[in-house]
């Protein structure tokens, strides 16, 4: 049963960067860079549960909850530039 | 088998979320993709996770989504097969070494019990807060770095004028009543996080959410820039000079004396919620 959840974030983690190598557009690759990261933290969390003791390892989790928060600023970074990008393309 | 039915569901979105020829289309199967973690991360007990991802993870970074699917017309590229096949064949020995992992793994005791045993020294109850800004405040304190670097990104490279335009009465209303309830409640969530489920992040988040209710309604804060900007500011602010105080005062950078952690930690938890609130704010609008 645990390790349907490892397989869950490696079919993620696989199926995304296949798409974010050939997605025709920039805003499918940011939806796949996200889903990327969904995965690893869903590894992570799996990972968090994969002990003996009864509450899961609080570390990861922490982790998992930094990595959240800077991959939406990563996020909303990414769409400036992009956003800013087509500006500069319409003008050309 | 509740756990099968999500992760299914949660394949499906996401295959359906990048497979999709339509941009909204794609949108709308990252908001399912990102709530059905949501219900995963709560399944496999980890409640403080689910609350952030559900807000940021795929309320927010929709919104940030369709703000680009708006703003941009053309930047598709021609793909080519030679490239597709490329694609196609790494991502599958990624997988397939990738589940060679599952042949040696195995339950073992790891780094949490040492975090259990040192929670009372923390100054907090809730361990995942423990580490957070006690046991790794590194981590946060560049974190809080990391947000603040890419909000000024924001700030340098957006156009003056605006290229899209939100207005609507009816979630200007509706954010009119709830705002101050939301904050309040991100301020309650946020003081829960030294006991229980909560903190600085998930009260930040959803200060985030009820701000950006009030961005799409194309209405602003009635507070002028430079307060918006400080408050943004405050958290690396407060996590510095915290920092720096206690090293100077002789107990190593980022340690807190016993008598003072729980204070020290709870007026920087404040300080993080409201900064991420006004950093993810200032991120939805683009500029102020």
């Amino acid at each position: 049963m645990k390790e349907l959840y490892y397989l869950l974030s490696f079919l993620l983690i696989s199926m995304s960067t296949y798409y974010f190598i050939t997605a025709i557009n920039f805003v499918k690759r940011l939806i796949a860079v996200n889903i990327l990261g969904s995965g690893v933290f869903l590894f992570f969390v799996a990972t968090a549960r994969n002990t003996p003791s009864e509450n899961p390892d609080p570390v990861p989790h922490a982790l998992v909850l930094t990595g959240i928060v800077v991959a939406v600023s990563a996020t909303a970074f990414a769409v400036s530039l992009l956003l800013h990008l087509s500006k500069q393309r319409e003008e050309e | 088998m509740l756990d099968i039915i999500i992760g299914l569901l949660m394949l499906l979105s996401a295959f359906a979320s990048l497979q999709s020829k339509d941009l909204l289309k794609s949108g709308v199967f990252f908001v399912v993709f990102g709530f059905m973690s949501g219900l995963l991360w709560i399944r496999l007990s980890a409640p403080d996770i689910a609350m952030v991802e559900i807000i940021l993870g795929s309320a927010i970074t929709s919104i940030l989504i369709f703000k680009l699917s708006r703003g941009v017309r053309d930047i598709a590229m021609k793909p080519k097969l030679w490239r597709r096949l490329w694609a196609g064949a790494g991502s599958l020995v990624l997988f397939v070494f990738l589940t060679f992992y599952l042949f040696t793994v195995r339950e073992e005791e790891r780094v949490g019990g040492l975090v259990f045993e040192k929670l009372s020294l923390s100054g907090v109850e809730s361990p995942v807060t423990a580490v957070l800004l006690n046991f790794r405040g590194y981590d946060t304190l560049l974190e809080v770095g990391v947000i603040t670097l890419a909000v000024i990104g924001i700030l340098a490279l957006e156009p003056k004028k605006k290229s899209y335009e939100w207005n609507d009465i009816v979630v200007w209303r509706f954010s009119k009543i709830f705002l101050p309830v939301i904050a309040l409640f991100s301020l309650y969530i946020t003081y829960l996080g030294a006991f229980s489920v909560g903190g600085a992040f998930q009260g930040g988040s959803l200060l985030a959410g009820g701000l950006a209710f009030l961005s799409l309604s194309g209405q602003k804060l009635p507070i002028r820039e430079n307060p918006t900007l400080f408050l943004a500011m405050l958290s690396l602010a407060v996590f510095v000079a915290f920092a720096f105080a206690y090293a100077l005062v002789g107990h190593g950078f980022l340690t807190y004396p016993l008598e003072l952690s729980t204070l020290s930690i709870m007026l920087i938890e404040i300080s993080i919620c409201i900064s991420t609130g006004m950093l993810l704010y200032i991120a939805i609008r683009g500029r102020l």
